[in-house]
């Protein structure tokens, strides 16, 4: 019998109020009245600082980035300096990872070849770098490689929050307000800057839950905000 | 009794996690499962859990040291 999930759809959202719901589905889960959830949602642009930030990484002070319309907030996630947007989904799986996998390691590879599973389906030959975390795609143009997903997660009592962010077809100069991760060498891209007619968020999410589907032989089934208030 | 605060197994194979940030000091009361830190590699954050009831009465490692799976970074008595 194949393992249920949840999926729920915030779509474009605060990243607060995201946060939010993404705190009481992990509070649920850990609790055992809620099921494992993948969460969607879209964000209006906020730079956010994960576990590993540097300052140096964050090119312009908090009042030039509200004053552009970005706001800025700390995160319990791994990883350094990262930025959301519009045109980017943002999936936070909320599960028992040890049901899926061995160890957190083996997660965010799991993680990473599902985005380029799905990027396939694009034509876009997404891949993995040594040592740096993320999706890459060669640039042909530049020979240079870009990052097109974007990954960081957190553990509490064995279940997960957090988690990747897929440029579909952001403001990329939003990326120059930072040294994206902190990788100062390497370049940041979309799927539709790699020539995809940029799809509909709602598109590549179905995408992204049939490659998870077809990653851990889950099968899904959608749950609606409103449920997660009875949590 | 006293209890020992370690650092799980987080990832098949991996051994080492920084400690990023102690939740809780010396001398403060906490329950079995409670977070009383966080730990983090380059993309992952985890968090240390109580292993019991009780107060905390030594920790073991600082902020920004580097740790082993397995090592002892506080301790409690319940």
């Amino acid at each position: 019998m194949k393992k249920k999930l949840n999926w729920i759809d915030l779509g474009l959202t605060s990243y607060e109020m995201a946060f939010e719901i993404q705190e009481k589905l992990h509070q649920g889960c850990v609790a055992g009245v809620w099921e494992d959830t993948l969460l969607f949602q879209e964000n209006h642009p906020i730079i956010t600082l994960g576990r590993g930030s540097h300052e140096k990484n964050l090119l312009h002070t908090p009042e030039e980035l509200n004053a552009r319309g970005i706001d800025i907030t700390s995160v319990s996630r791994g990883g350094d300096i990262s930025y959301h947007g519009n045109g980017q989904l943002i999936i936070s799986p909320i599960l028992h990872f040890d049901g899926y996998v061995k160890g957190a390691h083996q997660y965010v590879r799991c993680l990473e070849q599902i985005v380029i599973n799905l990027l396939n389906t694009y034509c876009i030959p997404g891949k993995r770098i040594k040592g740096r975390s993320g999706v890459w795609v060669l640039d042909p143009q530049t020979g240079l490689d870009k990052k097109i997903a974007a990954l960081g997660i957190a553990v509490s009592h064995g279940v997960t929050l957090h988690g990747m962010s897929i440029n579909v077809n952001p403001d990329l100069s939003h990326f120059s307000l930072i040294i994206p991760c902190g990788i100062e060498d390497l370049g940041v891209t979309s799927m539709a800057e790699f020539g995809v007619v940029p799809p509909p968020l709602i598109e590549i999410r179905n995408a992204f839950i049939l490659a998870f589907n077809d990653m851990f032989g889950t099968q899904t089934a959608e749950r609606k905000i409103a449920e997660i208030n009875k949590i | 009794m006293k209890y020992e605060i370690i650092v799980p197994e987080f990832a098949e194979g991996a051994e080492e996690i920084n400690i990023r940030q102690w939740m809780v000091a010396v001398g403060d009361t906490v329950k079995k499962g409670d977070n009383i830190a966080e730990a983090a590699t380059d993309k992952i954050a985890i968090y240390i859990e109580a292993p019991a009831d009780g107060k905390i009465t030594a920790i073991l490692a600082e902020e920004g040291d580097r740790t082993l799976v397995g090592q002892i970074v506080g301790e409690l008595e319940g």
